[in-house]
């Protein structure tokens, strides 16, 4: 499966939000690709511009202000920057899809989950309201909601956080899409759910074949359920590598400052460290490194040069000063 | 049977995964706290009332409200005449009985157009934004600007005076509250995360509104309504009080009114019952309307 050519491809992304006081460059120069039935994880802070990359894909950035100025988002070799919009909703939902953060607000309240899901499946599927509605128990028993039948009938309130987000995952799946986009899936939930979600997830993907883009901020998540990762910082990826190779041998400093921020049950006395400052502005991004003004390994033409994504071994790749100079440097 | 020794296995209650209880929803959390507020409870008393009324008015009303008794012109209240006769000599509680229909008729008829065309308005404003919005909203912006009543004159005028064109009138005249206020709901539900789940699905644009958008905003649309139902009675009742609505001889509140005014020294009451009928109707659908905003708000809960 993995060794498949990639259904998605990124290529030099960028996307700026025009603001009164300067643009905003919440995604600066994005690249992936992710092949049918492989989990990607990007991973970053929040403001790394992690969403922002996944609401391109979808061609869901709200414009005015946003505007994707520049790069490639190749889905099956076409363009998907290029489509018209009514090409586009031809795409989302049924061969893209996504589910959000927060399950408690992404269904609509007044709606019953039954009408929801049904929705979703006539907006794509030639079927009728009653294979549609068949479809919806598949679906509903798919993701392991007991009663699917009953349920269906219910209100978005009358489920708990974790249930809400298996509804939001099946209407995702509802049109069987190969490439599905999960924005923070698990982070409104507690962490038995989280657990859950996470496996069904995985369950599914080998039922569905489908591609994952998992973006979270929790390298655990990463861990779970990655094959490899993008790391973001000031919406330039950092770090682009395998799962493993990222917790084995992780290479840039803002990795390794993210790494040292998780609590570790072994040491319970130290103190947990923290990256020092804050993310920087995103419309006036320090010449240079935008991580360097917060790096201990920074060095001095760290604040000059903007370092480029380097091959450092197989299928790892940083950006980073620290590693260039075994490489050629390119100045950007 | 009863020889066996009887085992009968342990009375364990499995318990039967219970049918969802009753899905205790938004409309029907709003109802049960409408009707523990007394105001609210009262002003609904007073709607029924009117309601019943206007249903039952032939078997209510004791006299034909258009018979002309001129013998009997500007009886004082009595036994047989309960709120006495107007310079006609026609009954004035079977006149209010029976324009208890007109201002029904009026007050839905009238908030029902507002509704229609502000809910539209409203929404494509607030949905599309951008110089739709801009559009749409100055033109409000200018409808704002005229004073209800010289507005709906200014309308009347223009249509011809009858009851129709009365009503058509307070119905334009009400649009810019609908427009204003759905707007600006929309702007609020549209930001939402489910409309962007909606997004993400798909969906078309004008489905977005009317599936997603537009059924989040009824609670305020309700309000609303029930408000402008009072506005509407009292507004069509000023034209008619100016001969610009119903026409004789029906038997509309504004209109009895302003038959009654020539008489107010003398027989007072001609004037004073149809007076109390529009106090009492707009008052019902004020206090329901209030209550209705009270207990949809969210943040009123207890």
């Amino acid at each position: 499966m993995k060794d498949e050519t990639p259904i998605l491809q990124v290529k030099q992304l960028h996307t700026h939000f025009f603001s009164k006081s300067g643009v905003v460059k919440a995604v600066d120069g994005v690249n992936f690709d992710i092949k049918p039935g492989e989990t990607l994880g990007i991973v970053g802070e929040s403001g790394s511009g992690k969403s922002i990359t996944a609401m391109s894909i979808m061609r869901l950035i709200p414009s005015p202000p946003g505007k994707i100025v520049n790069g490639e988002v190749l889905f099956k070799g076409e363009d998907l920057l290029k489509k018209s919009e009514k090409q586009m909703r031809k795409i989302r939902g049924k061969e893209i899809s996504m589910i959000f953060q927060d399950p408690m607000t992404s269904l609509n309240p007044v709606l019953t989950v039954e009408k929801q899901m049904i929705e979703t499946i006539l907006t794509h599927e030639n079927m009728n309201k009653s294979q549609a509605r068949e479809r919806a128990v598949e679906l509903m028993d798919l993701v392991g909601i007991p009663e699917s039948r009953n349920r269906l009938k219910n209100y978005p309130h009358e489920f708990s956080g974790g249930m809400r987000q298996r509804v939001m995952i099946a209407m995702a799946l509802a049109c069987n899409p190969e490439v599905l986009i999960a924005d923070e899936p698990t982070t409104a939930l507690d962490v038995t759910i989280q657990a859950q979600i996470l496996e069904l997830l995985n369950k599914l993907q080998k039922e569905l074949g489908m591609a994952i883009v998992m973006i979270t901020h929790d390298l655990g998540v990463v861990a779970e359920v990655c094959d490899r990762v993008m790391v973001m910082y000031a919406g330039k990826p950092v770090e682009f590598t395998e799962a493993n190779s990222l917790f084995a041998n992780p290479k840039h400093p803002y990795t390794w400052g993210l790494m040292n921020s998780i609590p570790k049950i072994t040491s319970k006395k130290e103190k947990l460290e923290a990256i020092e400052g804050a993310p920087p502005d995103l419309r006036a991004l320090p010449q240079g490194c935008s991580f360097a003004p917060r790096c201990k390994h920074a060095m001095e033409q760290c604040l000059t040069i903007d370092p480029s994504i380097t091959k450092v071994e197989e299928s790892h790749h940083v950006r980073c000063l620290l590693y260039e100079e075994t490489e050629k440097v390119i100045s950007t | 049977m009863s020889a066996e020794p009887h085992i009968s296995p342990p009375q364990l209650e499995v318990s039967k995964p219970k049918a969802h209880p009753k899905s205790s929803s938004l409309w029907l959390d709003a109802l049960s706290r409408l009707v523990k507020s007394k105001t609210s409870f009262i002003g609904l008393c007073l709607i029924l009332l009117l309601i019943l009324t206007a249903i039952f008015a032939p078997v209510i009303a004791t006299y034909d409200p258009t018979e002309v008794q001129l013998l009997d012109r500007y009886q004082a209240p009595s036994s047989e005449h309960w709120l006495g006769t107007d310079e006609l000599g026609r009954d004035i509680f079977s006149r209010i009985v029976y324009g208890s229909r007109i201002s029904i008729q009026v007050g839905v008829i009238a908030v029902g157009i507002s509704a229609i065309v502000g809910i539209l308005l409203g929404g494509i404003a607030g949905y599309f934004g951008r110089w739709v919005d801009q559009i749409i909203m100055r033109i409000i912006d200018i409808l704002m600007a005229f004073p209800s009543i010289l507005l709906a004159i200014a309308l009347v005028a223009v249509l011809g005076p009858s009851l129709t064109n009365a009503m058509i009138a307070v119905g334009i005249v009400g649009v810019p509250q609908f427009a204003r206020i759905v707007r600006s709901t929309v702007l609020s539900v549209k930001e939402t995360e489910y409309i962007e789940a909606a997004r993400a699905i798909g969906a078309k644009s004008n489905r977005i509104l009317f599936q997603h958008v537009l059924p989040n905003c009824t609670a305020p649309i309700i309000v609303q309504a029930t408000l402008g139902i009072g506005t509407a009675i009292l507004d069509a009742a000023g034209l008619s009080f100016l001969g610009l609505g119903a026409q004789p001889p029906a038997p509309e509140w504004g209109a009895m009114l302003s038959d009654g005014r020539a008489a107010l020294q003398t027989s007072p009451w001609v004037i004073t019952f149809p007076g109390i009928a529009i106090f009492l109707v707009v008052l019902a659908f004020n206090l329901f309307g209030d209550g209705l905003r009270d207990a949809l708000d969210p943040r009123l809960k207890q």
